[in-house]
């Protein structure tokens, strides 16, 4: 895509890499934003992204601490602008289950998903139960991870909440 | 043995998720999130 090369350009010809990092995400579930970028940690939403905007971008929001007015979220409803992903309408109406954690790894990363608590549910359960206790599990819908890495994922507010049913 | 080796994988995986979950909370960096624009 365009911006993310055009981002990448920027981030080199302003020296910035020990400073900001890029990363290609899943999809973020609102297609009608895009291409969209999630700025963490202070998860700021720019939508409609064209390459153009992309030194401004780094200008404005890492060397000056500003946010873009012109490239935020404006809901149709209300009319209001909305600086971060998590307040906007379109998202705290709903619950992203199976891909909720797409705008947040890159998928081509094994690390980033294991940041995430990837496979512990799988290594609990080849590792740690039976077979009855595994259907016994299903059956009680108990699909939590560890409880303590559930704790050590919730000190990272980038990352997912603590799963339901436990 | 088996059952051990066993716990014993669980046990490193789980020391894998800690240490790249720790790894992201020092980053200092601002991290940009780009959508790849894929559904998956």
């Amino acid at each position: 895509m365009e911006i993310i090369e055009a981002l990448e350009k920027a981030i080199q010809s302003k020296n910035l890499e020990e400073k900001v990092a890029l990363k290609i995400t899943g999809c973020h579930g609102f297609c009608e934003a895009e291409p969209n970028i999630i700025i963490h940690p202070e998860n700021i939403f720019y939508q409609k992204l064209q390459p153009k905007d992309a030194q401004e971008i780094l200008t404005k929001i890492i060397e000056q601490g500003e946010i873009i007015e012109r490239l935020l979220y404006i809901d149709p409803q209300n009319k209001k602008t909305y600086p971060k992903e998590k307040e906007i309408p379109f998202y705290t109406k709903q619950k992203r289950i199976v891909l909720g954690d797409n705008a947040l790894l890159d998928p081509t990363d094994i690390t980033d998903y294991f940041a995430l608590g990837g496979y512990s549910a799988l290594g609990k359960v080849l590792s740690t139960m039976s077979p009855e206790q595994v259907i016994e599990s299903v059956k009680k819908r108990d699909f939590a991870v560890e409880e303590e890495l559930v704790s050590l994922l919730e000190t990272n507010g980038n990352l997912r909440a603590k799963p339901k049913g436990k | 043995m088996k059952e051990n080796k066993r716990i014993s994988n669980y046990e490193k995986l789980k020391e894998i998720i800690r240490q790249e979950n720790l790894k992201r909370q020092k980053d200092p960096r601002i991290i940009l999130k780009v959508s790849a624009g894929t559904c998956g």
